[in-house]
């Protein structure tokens, strides 16, 4: 069967369980609040983002965080339906890492 | 669209197909080419496989909730027999009315959404699922996972922890349920049956604790203060009042 490395029940993930919660960056809950807005405005289906994620390549699933993957799926989405280019976005972060450096 | 009667009945035992198709699979690898019982049927959903695609999410489907024996999934080295897990929260507040009234606490078991109203509270957001209360009991206690990403009732009870997250808590919590309780320092006895619910984007689960002993006395809102987050994931038990006191 086909199963990408999300399917992770009885998987090989044996390290301890870190209970400690991290303080959450800005980024992170600008993230989840934006997934949620483009969810509830009807930009796309929440399943489209979880799907888009699974698509991440393994490694990169495993080595990215929680909202780093978020990112990746929304995204990517928002390119599948042709709301943002990926011209447009690499043009963006650009922008953005030149006024802030 | 979906038949307006499900294929199956609750007791029914049913076998999972293995799924070798290639995009957004919603049936856990660990239970695929397993036997289970269907033990609640939770109403229709637009099928998130179809959505995950851009489909519009029909046939719709029936939801089951399927439990399946640990021992028949895992084998006999990493659970006890009496062992199950399921397929298919402002929380604090929910529980200590549960405890104190026990008319809403049945009525919250039985559809937990429909009691919610009558607290003035619901589940209900930009992403909508149905929730689902369970119980702890002196014989039966529950935990609640999402081993496929991170299904939670963020809602009722905000934006889940870190370790829920975690690929160690996704992956061992099916399978050694028994051993991650006891990393949390809740240490369940042999003889206590451990049910894992493994969420999914349409159902989420609310664990209702034990009430304390020694808390006959508390109102409901100093009951509420005992109820931390993660024993309505399942993972603590709540405060007892001596130890409430003693918090900063």
């Amino acid at each position: 069967m086909l199963s990408g490395v999300h399917d992770m029940g009885g998987e090989a993930h044996d390290g301890p369980i870190n209970v400690p919660d991290h303080a959450m960056a800005d980024w992170e809950v600008l993230t989840d609040a934006v997934n949620l807005a483009l969810v509830a405005s009807g930009a796309y289906a929440v399943d489209e983002m979880r799907r888009a994620q699974e698509e991440i390549p393994p490694d990169r699933y495993l080595a990215m965080t929680y909202y780093e993957r978020w990112i990746g799926g929304i995204e990517q989405v928002l390119v599948e339906r042709g709301i943002l280019t990926t011209d447009e976005i690499d043009a963006r972060t650009a922008e953005l890492a030149e006024r802030w450096g | 669209v979906a038949s307006e009667v499900p294929a199956y009945r609750v007791g029914d035992r049913v076998d999972v197909l293995p799924r070798s198709s290639p995009g957004h699979v919603r049936t856990p690898r660990y239970v695929q080419t397993h036997q289970g019982r269907v033990t609640a049927i939770h109403g229709r959903f637009p099928d998130p496989e179809s959505l995950a695609h851009r489909g519009d999410g029909t046939p719709v489907r029936w939801l089951y909730e399927v439990t399946f024996h640990a021992t028949a999934l895992w084998g006999p080295t990493r659970g006890t027999a009496g062992d199950a897990r399921q397929t298919p929260a402002t929380g604090a507040s929910i529980v200590a009315r549960a405890w104190v009234d026990e008319p809403f606490k049945q009525r919250l078991l039985a559809d937990a959404d429909a009691a919610l109203t009558e607290l003035g509270v619901s589940s209900a957001g930009p992403v909508g699922f149905k929730l689902v209360a369970v119980e702890n009991t002196p014989d039966v206690r529950h935990l609640v996972v999402c081993t496929l990403c991170s299904c939670y009732p963020r809602t009722i009870l905000g934006r889940p922890p870190d370790w829920y997250k975690s690929a160690a808590y996704r992956s061992r919590a099916v399978v050694e349920p028994r051993a991650v309780l006891d990393e949390f320092g809740t240490h369940v006895g042999a003889d206590v049956e451990v049910v894992v619910h493994d969420s999914t984007a349409d159902v989420r689960y609310l664990v209702v604790p034990e009430r304390p002993a020694g808390t006959d006395d508390l109102d409901e809102e100093a009951l509420a203060d005992l109820v931390g987050r993660d024993c309505l994931i399942g993972v603590a038990d709540p405060r007892t009042p001596d130890a409430a006191s003693l918090r900063p």
